[in-house]
């Protein structure tokens, strides 16, 4: 799979990136109008062109060279700095559409669909089985075919095991905590608007955000559990690294816990909490940050 | 008739590397004559398979359909050049790396 930043949204632009990816759904979705007048006949008279869009999941591995391609198409205003090691801070914004918007162009079996108009609708950081990755749900404008491209892939190594540094509450690392997972929706919906250049939706807006982490921890004592009761707010902080300059971080401001399960599962099971935050904002008006130190150079 | 590749990505760092399947890793900013074999180990890797259709286009079967050569293709980034076919090959097993 390969992707670029378009100039102009919905217009296709040739990959500039390639990434490896664990799967794909991107799809052409049309709402056709199938005819049932009545007619003197049971069945459908027909079908009538309704709108179109692009939706569909992307899978991949946490790669801090791709992973800021995917905020600037998301509802975030990314701020790049640095020269040669750069860092891309993202903050949520409550900005209607996104700034920018991506061509993705996909093969297979030797077929070449290219996708235009995308952005991130939902985004997930989860770590499976120690490595990191990056789920985001797509939506976008419109799909036709294109040369096939050559990818150049790129060698960057995910974050595994042993790379991790969860802060809970930030600046305080704990040890007893896994099943990580950080999920934002910004609620995408394709935008219609009556014209004659194509059925594609004309934008994609943003709803309502949730932000929402879960996570297991070892359960030793009644401390988080009251903080759950009482609604305490804390900031979390992940942190991947492979070193100072290569980096995925993920701090929410003010998480509050949703849930706080401790079941008994069975004789012999080691007892852990199953925990769920929501991230509502803090003082600033920010409810989560997240900052990717990396040597790519977007421009 | 060998190949010169440039790696010339403005968006990977100056020392960073991509990989290209049917020709091996190279390195940003530099330069490789790419041989003979290796130009054509590159068609290999990305042929397709395609419907084999007869004069009448009919459906025959399928075949495969090596991809355009190395200096047909277009990739972001890398910058293909012809080299003059005096040029001694390179041995087939990997690129050399040369003067940009």
């Amino acid at each position: 799979m390969g992707f670029a930043l378009e100039g102009t949204p919905g217009v296709y632009t040739a990959p500039t990136k390639y990434t490896p990816i664990d799967s794909e759904s991107l799809k052409f979705t049309q709402d056709t109008t199938w005819r049932r007048p009545i007619r003197q006949s049971a069945d459908v008279i027909g079908a009538v062109p309704g709108n179109a869009r692009i939706e569909g999941d992307i899978n991949m591995e946490g790669l801090e060279d791709v992973i800021p391609y995917f905020m600037m198409c998301s509802r975030l205003n990314v701020v790049k700095t640095g020269s040669t090691n750069y860092t891309y801070t993202a903050t949520p914004t409550a900005a209607a559409v996104p700034t920018k918007t991506m061509s993705v162009t996909v093969v297979r079996n030797g077929v070449v669909f290219g996708y235009t108009g995308l952005v991130v609708s939902q985004y997930t950081f989860t770590i499976d089985d120690g490595m990191l990755k990056y789920n985001c749900s797509m939506i976008g404008q419109d799909e036709a075919s294109q040369s096939v491209p050559v990818a150049t892939w790129p060698t960057t190594v995910p974050f595994g095991a042993g790379q991790y540094n969860i802060q809970i509450p930030t600046a305080s690392q704990v040890f007893d905590a896994d099943g990580f997972e950080f999920q934002i929706d910004d609620n995408g919906e394709a935008q219609y608007r009556l014209k004659d250049t194509g059925r594609g939706a004309q934008f994609i807006s943003y709803g309502e955000r949730s932000v929402q982490l879960t996570m297991e921890r070892d359960f030793l004592d009644r401390t988080e559990y009251d903080a759950f009761k009482a609604l305490t707010s804390q900031a979390i902080t992940l942190l991947c690294s492979k070193g100072v300059n290569n980096q995925v971080s993920m701090n929410m401001t003010t998480a509050i816990k949703d849930s706080y399960e401790v079941g008994l599962g069975g004789q012999g099971d080691l007892l852990r909490a199953q925990i769920t935050y929501q991230g509502p904002i803090n003082s600033s008006g920010t409810a989560f940050t997240i900052v990717v130190k990396t040597q790519e150079n977007i421009t | 008739m060998a190949f010169k590749l440039t790696i010339d990505m403005p968006n990977l760092a100056p020392d960073g590397k991509v990989a290209i399947m049917g020709l091996g890793e190279f390195q940003n900013g530099k330069s490789y004559e790419v041989s003979d074999e290796l130009a054509e180990a590159f068609r290999q890797a990305h042929a397709t398979v395609q419907d084999k259709r007869g004069d009448k286009g009919e459906l025959l079967g399928s075949e495969m359909v090596l991809s355009p050569p190395l200096d047909e293709v277009e990739m972001y980034g890398v910058n293909i050049e012809k080299l003059a076919s005096e040029k001694p090959a390179t041995p087939p097993a990997q690129a050399k790396e040369g003067n940009k």
